[in-house]
C-alpha cells in the first residue's frame, strides 16, 4: 500500500479549522473575534488566503442587502478535505497522548 | 465601495497580483468597511489604527509570500528584486570569503571586521546582480509586442546607475576610512580610495594622476559596470525568452570570471584604466547579432557558455 504523509496544518490553520468547524461559515474578522485574542486581524486575511490555496477552505461573498454599495463581506466554511486533515491530527494527536521517548538511564 | 476602498485594492493588485488581492485584501477591505459602519464616530479614530495596522500587516506577509513563491499573476518586479537581491547577496557572501580566516582567528574583532568589508564588496556586488534580473526583464519581454519592457529595463539601470555611484562615491570611501581607523586607531590620514568623488576631482599636485586614475575606474564600476551588464542581461534574456535559474546563474558566473580574469589588465599602465570594461562591452558585442529566440527568421546565432 502507497504511505500517505499527514497533510501539514501549522497552528494557526489548525485553530482557524477549529473555529470554522465549531461555528459553521464565518468572516474574517467575526474568526478573529471567536479567537479571543489568538488570531489577529493582519494575518487572518492572509493565513486564510493560504488555506484557500491549499484548498483547506472554502469562502462565498456575502449576498448584499439591498441598495448596499461597496464590496461584499467574505464568509469562509472548512472543506471536506479539511474536515478529515482536522481529524487526522485529532486522532494522531490521541494516539500519541501521554507517549514519550524512553529515557536511558 | 468607496473611493479609499477602490484605490487600496486596486494598489495592491497592482502591487501583490489580482490573485492575492482577491483573497486577502478584498476580505480584509470588506470587513474594515463593514466595521467602520456599524461603530459610532468617537470610536473611529482608534478602529481606523487597528485596521490601518492590520493592513500594513497583511502587506507584510504578502510581500514575504509574493517574494518567495509568486503566482503566476504577481507583476514581474518581484522576481525581478528577488534575483537582485538574492545574487547580490551571493556575490557579496564570496567577495567576503577571503576575510573569513581573518575573522577566524580574531572571533573577538570578527563582526565589525566583516561589517566593514560589506559596503565595498556590496558595491562590486550589485552591478554583477542586475545582470539576472535583467534577463527576467527582457525574457519578459519576449513577444510582448511593445516598448514598455524596454523603457521599465533603461530605467532600472539609470535607477541602478545612480545607487552603485551614490555607493562607490561616498560609502565605501566612509567604510574605507572606518576600516582603517578600526585597525590603526583614529586620526588615520584619508588616502585616494578614502576620498569622495568630488574630493578626487579636487586633488592636486603629485597625486593628481593616481587620483584622476582612482575617479576613473570608481566611475567604470559605479556607471559601465551597470549599463554593461545590464544591457548584456536584457540581451540574454530576450534572446532565451525564458526564466531558468540556471541560466541566469550560468551568466552571472562567467560575466564574473570574466571581469576577474581580464581584471589584470587595469595595471599596465595608467592611460588603460577603461580597459577593465573591455570584457563587458566584448560579451555585449557578442550578443548584439543575436536573434531572439522565438524568432523564426534565419539569422547569426551566437551561443555563450551553453546560454
Amino acid at each position: 500500500m502507497k504511505p500517505v504523509s499527514l497533510p501539514r496544518l501549522s497552528p494557526t490553520e489548525r485553530l482557524i479549522l477549529e473555529l470554522l468547524s465549531a461555528h459553521g461559515e464565518l468572516f474574517g474578522l467575526a474568526l478573529v473575534e471567536a479567537s479571543r485574542g489568538r488570531l489577529k486581524r493582519g494575518t487572518v486575511y492572509v493565513t486564510l488566503g493560504r488555506m484557500d490555496a491549499k484548498g483547506y477552505v472554502t469562502s462565498r461573498q456575502e449576498p448584499p442587502p439591498p441598495g448596499a454599495v461597496g464590496l461584499p463581506r467574505r464568509l469562509y466554511a472548512p472543506t471536506a478535505h479539511a474536515v478529515r486533515v482536522l481529524a487526522a491530527w485529532r486522532a494522531a494527536e490521541r494516539m500519541m497522548a501521554g507517549h514519550s521517548l524512553p529515557t536511558e538511564a | 465601495m468607496t473611493d479609499r476602498a477602490a484605490v487600496l485594492v486596486h494598489w495592491t493588485a497592482r502591487v501583490f497580483g489580482r490573485d492575492a488581492a482577491r483573497r486577502v485584501f478584498e476580505p480584509l477591505v470588506a470587513d474594515w468597511r463593514h466595521e467602520w459602519q456599524q461603530v459610532e464616530t468617537p470610536d473611529r479614530r482608534g478602529l481606523a489604527a487597528r485596521w490601518w495596522l492590520a493592513f500594513a500587516r497583511a502587506c507584510l506577509a504578502t510581500a514575504w509570500t509574493t517574494a518567495w513563491s509568486p503566482s503566476a499573476d504577481v507583476p514581474v518586479a518581484w522576481p525581478v528584486i528577488r534575483a537582485i537581491a538574492g545574487f547580490g547577496l551571493a556575490g557579496t557572501a564570496v567577495l567576503m570569503l577571503p576575510f573569513v580566516p581573518q575573522a577566524a582567528t580574531q572571533p573577538e574583532r570578527a563582526v565589525p571586521l566583516l561589517l566593514l568589508i560589506v559596503p565595498q564588496a556590496l558595491g562590486i556586488a550589485l552591478p554583477f546582480a542586475l545582470l539576472p534580473g535583467l534577463m527576467i526583464l527582457g525574457a519578459r519581454a519576449v513577444g510582448a509586442g511593445n516598448r514598455y519592457p524596454t523603457r521599465r529595463a533603461g530605467a532600472l539601470i539609470a535607477v541602478a546607475v545612480v545607487v552603485t555611484t551614490a555607493w562607490v562615491g561616498w560609502v565605501v570611501p566612509a567604510a574605507n576610512q572606518e576600516w582603517r581607523e578600526w585597525r590603526a586607531g583614529s586620526g588615520v590620514v584619508r588616502g585616494l580610495r578614502e576620498l569622495t568623488l568630488p574630493e578626487l576631482r579636487q586633488v592636486r599636485g603629485v597625486e593628481a594622476g593616481a587620483a584622476r586614475q582612482e575617479l576613473r575606474i570608481r566611475l567604470g564600476v559605479a556607471v559601465t559596470w551597470p549599463v554593461a551588464l545590464g544591457v548584456l542581461g536584457w540581451r540574454l534574456g530576450r534572446r532565451r525568452g525564458v526564466e531558468s535559474s540556471w541560466a541566469m546563474a550560468g551568466a552571472w558566473l562567467a560575466a564574473a570570471g570574466t571581469v576577474a580574469a581580464l581584471d589584470p589588465l587595469r595595471f599596465l599602465g595608467r592611460d588603460l584604466p577603461w580597459l577593465v570594461l573591455a570584457p563587458l562591452w566584448l560579451l555585449i558585442a557578442m550578443m548584439l547579432p543575436s536573434t531572439e529566440s522565438r524568432d523564426p527568421r534565419p539569422g547569426p546565432r551566437y551561443f555563450f557558455f551553453g546560454l
